[in-house]
């Protein structure tokens, strides 16, 4: 599994760094805020627009992941090898998950270390936070779950059509919902519904 | 996993993703239809004015008896706001300042505006609510005024520098945000109110009696009787250029106004911390159907309460409460409904915002009628039916299975919900109907609701026939089929998106027998029943034996012919 998991990360490097360089961006923003006094709302606006790059960044991972699969049919190799379809599915939500959390948790440390800067000041600001940081995991995991679906379509044209709507559609989601138990039920319920859609349509294609 | 059950998996799962995306999609076309629609309203329509004190206008704008405002008006406030600000921006609004709920834009900006503002928090851990003051005292240095820092708590039972048992715990308070140094809660566990003086040199709590079961109290605010600050504006001016006494707003600290969960305003005796009795209700806005039901907090987008009372300046600062005036927003945002209340809470002077037409009217007159913003939104003004169409029609593209569950749940949701409701619609139509005032009977009502739903259960209807043929023709078992005809009818588009998607992907043969496709797949014919015709690969018997086969046996082999010359050579 390790060296799957290895070989997926090697093959899909750039778009690992995707999701992960506009987490970077947004803990510059609000460092830079903090060190020069820019007013707060300033720099949570550029956050929550830098949110949905961080959105599309994991959807991109998820699409290219298993777009490549299916053009450059490496799962066939990889299949004549002591290795299940289902174990190099797993291995490749494992990446998701992985650029995820290497994406997030520096988020989450910097709007503990910097509080009103990634999330507004407010009264209970850890649970808040804790709130949105779940909120925002959950739809980034459910973006790239979307990715996961749309890109294994054959059509380019309606991989891009598919993912930028699908994309608007989950990420819009949150500002919809909000960050409360009723918004992470409904993107829990994506996120297994488009997994294992994925998964069967993976599994299940004939070689 | 079997191959059916796999298959009725992967089916669920497809119709999840698509009922959630396509909901998710459709929000936005009836967003886009609410915020067009309120921008229908031309300025005129989105304020009010009443006169209570009946006097003619040109008259001083007071009345001599100083028992009613001459004026109130009302208008919608940034509305605007409410539309952009979904669901995120409403979860950290409420968590800013949770015992104010929806007051939090302004309160975020006095605090931007006022850093050294007076913080009242509330710690469930602690049960207590934490005070944070400022205390005024002179230097000893060169006796100049200056200020410090003190935190204080207070629970049901006490006060003091630092959290203690004592003091007990409050379950669930609420307090009037904006009381400052002497504060009013109300716990809904203890059933009672409460006044608290926050000082630096020892704070103080007054405990009231608890309220009487049989009195069917339910507070939910104090002081500041107010929801969606700024959605909602009103105003009860007060004469400037007049002598004291004067009837303006109310400022003393005798009496309070407490709401009701059912939408009834009570009056505090703060002395006594006792209701002591009914002095207005939220009035009710006018919906596009007409009639509507009494409104509680839930029902309405915003409402403000402005006590008013007589100020005798020449006697010191005492008031005497003559009555408040309340004014709401209606849940779509299209009408403003104001009233004003004597101190028994008998209503002196209502009235909401119109919209006024030249034309002919239903009778036959020619001139100027007014409508109900609400009704003129939806039926009269220009775009209004177009868009009241498509408010339908992308309401019947909702699945029907939620779109009857809004009927039941609708009026129970919060008048907020809507902006962030995907699945449930507690704005649409048929959430309307449920709301509905007047005498209707629950079977009439539901009448109504299919009456909208029709649309929406035809073209379903034509989409489950669709799947039926469809899954005849490639040769779904019978109840598979039924299964999907039902499952279309009661979910709607993303039943059919699921089929479409999910549907075994086969190519047909022409069957031998009936001429119809058949799946190569499957032992007989799902048409006719036909079991696959196999030729038999049996030799024949008989061969035939034809010219050319007589003239190959008569002619002679190559070998021979090669062997020929050989014996003649010979």
């Amino acid at each position: 599994m390790l060296t799957l998991i290895r070989r997926e990360i090697r093959d899909q490097l750039l778009y690992i760094a995707l999701p992960c360089f506009f987490s970077v961006v947004m803990i510059c923003i609000a460092a830079v805020s903090s060190w020069w006094g820019v007013p707060a709302p300033i720099s949570l606006a550029l956050t929550a627009n830098l949110m949905t790059g961080l959105f599309l960044g994991l959807c991109c991972l998820g699409t290219v992941q298993m777009h490549a699969d299916r053009a450059g049919r490496i799962s066939v190799l990889l299949s004549t090898l002591a290795v299940t379809r289902g174990q190099i599915f797993l291995a490749r939500v494992l990446v998701g998950v992985l650029t995820l959390l290497i994406a997030v948790i520096p988020l989450v440390i910097t709007a503990l270390v910097l509080p009103g800067q990634i999330i507004p000041r407010v009264s209970s600001y850890h649970h808040v936070l804790a709130a949105v940081s779940v909120t925002i995991s959950l739809a980034g995991f459910a973006c790239y779950s979307i990715g996961l679906l749309v890109g294994w379509r054959t059509s380019r044209a309606w991989m891009l059509i598919g993912s930028i709507l699908l994309l608007a559609l989950v990420a819009s989601l949150v500002w919809i919902k909000g960050f409360g138990v009723d918004a992470m039920a409904v993107l829990l319920l994506l996120i297994a519904a488009a997994l294992f859609r994925a998964g069967s349509q993976f599994v299940s294609t004939s070689l | 996993m079997n191959t059916s059950r796999r298959y009725l998996v992967n089916a669920l799962a497809t119709g999840v993703i698509a009922t959630v995306l396509l909901c998710t999609g459709l929000f936005w076309a009836r967003w886009l239809c609410s915020f067009n629609r309120h921008l229908l309203l031309p300025p005129s329509a989105r304020d009010v004015v009443i006169r209570p004190s009946r006097r003619v206008a040109t008259e001083e704008g007071t009345d001599p008896n100083l028992v009613a405002p001459a004026i109130v008006t009302a208008a919608m406030g940034e509305t605007q706001r409410l539309f952009c600000g979904l669901g995120a921006a409403q979860y950290l609004g409420s968590h800013a300042f949770p015992l104010a709920s929806d007051a939090w834009l302004w309160l975020v900006r006095l605090r931007e505006e006022h850093p050294d503002k007076e913080p009242l928090d509330f710690d469930p851990s602690l049960g207590l609510l934490v005070y944070e003051g400022l205390d005024r005292y002179l230097q000893e240095s060169d006796s100049k005024p200056a200020y410090r820092r003190f935190r204080h708590y207070a629970g049901p039972n006490g006060a003091g520098d630092k959290p203690d048992e004592r003091f007990g715990r409050f379950i669930s308070p609420i307090a009037d945000p904006y009381a400052g140094s002497s504060l009013l809660v109300y716990d809904r566990g203890q059933k009672r109110f409460f006044a608290i003086q926050w000082d630096a040199r020892g704070s103080s709590v007054r405990k009231g009696p608890e309220l009487a079961a049989a009195d069917n109290h339910r507070p939910v605010q104090i002081g500041a009787i107010e929801k969606n600050f700024g959605a909602i504006h009103m105003a009860v001016p007060c004469p400037t250029n007049v002598e004291p006494p004067v009837l303006t707003q109310y400022f003393g600290g005798d009496r309070v106004l407490v709401l009701d969960a059912s939408g009834r305003i009570d009056l505090l005796d703060v002395k006594t911390l006792r209701i002591v009795g009914a002095t207005g209700r939220l009035p009710t806005p006018m919906s596009p159907f007409g009639v509507a039901r009494p409104v509680t907090p839930d029902d309405v987008v915003a409402y403000f309460a402005l006590p008013y009372g007589v100020c005798n300046a020449r006697q010191g600062p005492e008031w005497t409460y003559r009555g408040c005036a309340v004014a709401t927003l209606s849940r779509d945002m299209l009408a403003v409904q104001v009233a004003c209340f004597d101190p028994n809470g008998r209503v002196i002077e209502s009235g909401g915002t119109m919209v006024s037409e030249y034309g002919k009217s239903p009778s036959g007159r020619v001139g100027e009628s007014l409508r109900s913003s609400a009704q003129a939104a939806y039926y009269h003004l220009p775009g209004a039916r177009a868009l009241t169409s498509a408010k339908l029609i992308v309401e019947s593209l909702h699945p029907p299975v939620l779109v009857l569950a809004s009927y039941f749940a609708g009026p129970h949701q919060e008048a907020t919900a809507g902006f962030r409701s995907v699945l449930l619609l507690p704005d649409s139509f048929v959430a309307m109907i449920a709301r509905a005032g007047g005498d209707v009977m629950w079977w009439e009502r539901l009448a109504w609701v299919f009456c909208y739903m029709i649309p929406g259960l035809f073209f379903f209807g034509f989409l489950a026939e669709r799947i039926a043929r469809d899954a005849a023709r490639i040769g779904l078992a019978r109840r598979t089929r039924k299964i999907w005809v039902v499952w279309t009818v009661v979910f709607g588009l993303p039943a059919y998106i699921a089929y479409r998607v999910t549907r075994p992907k086969v190519t047909l043969v022409t069957c031998t027998n009936c001429g119809l496709g058949r799946r190569p797949d499957m032992e007989k014919c799902h048409h006719c029943g036909s079991a696959w015709v196999v030729p038999e690969l049996v030799p024949p018997a008989w061969r035939v034996l034809g010219e050319p086969e007589q003239a190959e046996a008569a002619s002679p082999s190559p070998a021979e012919q090669t062997s020929q010359p050989t014996k003649s050579d010979a």
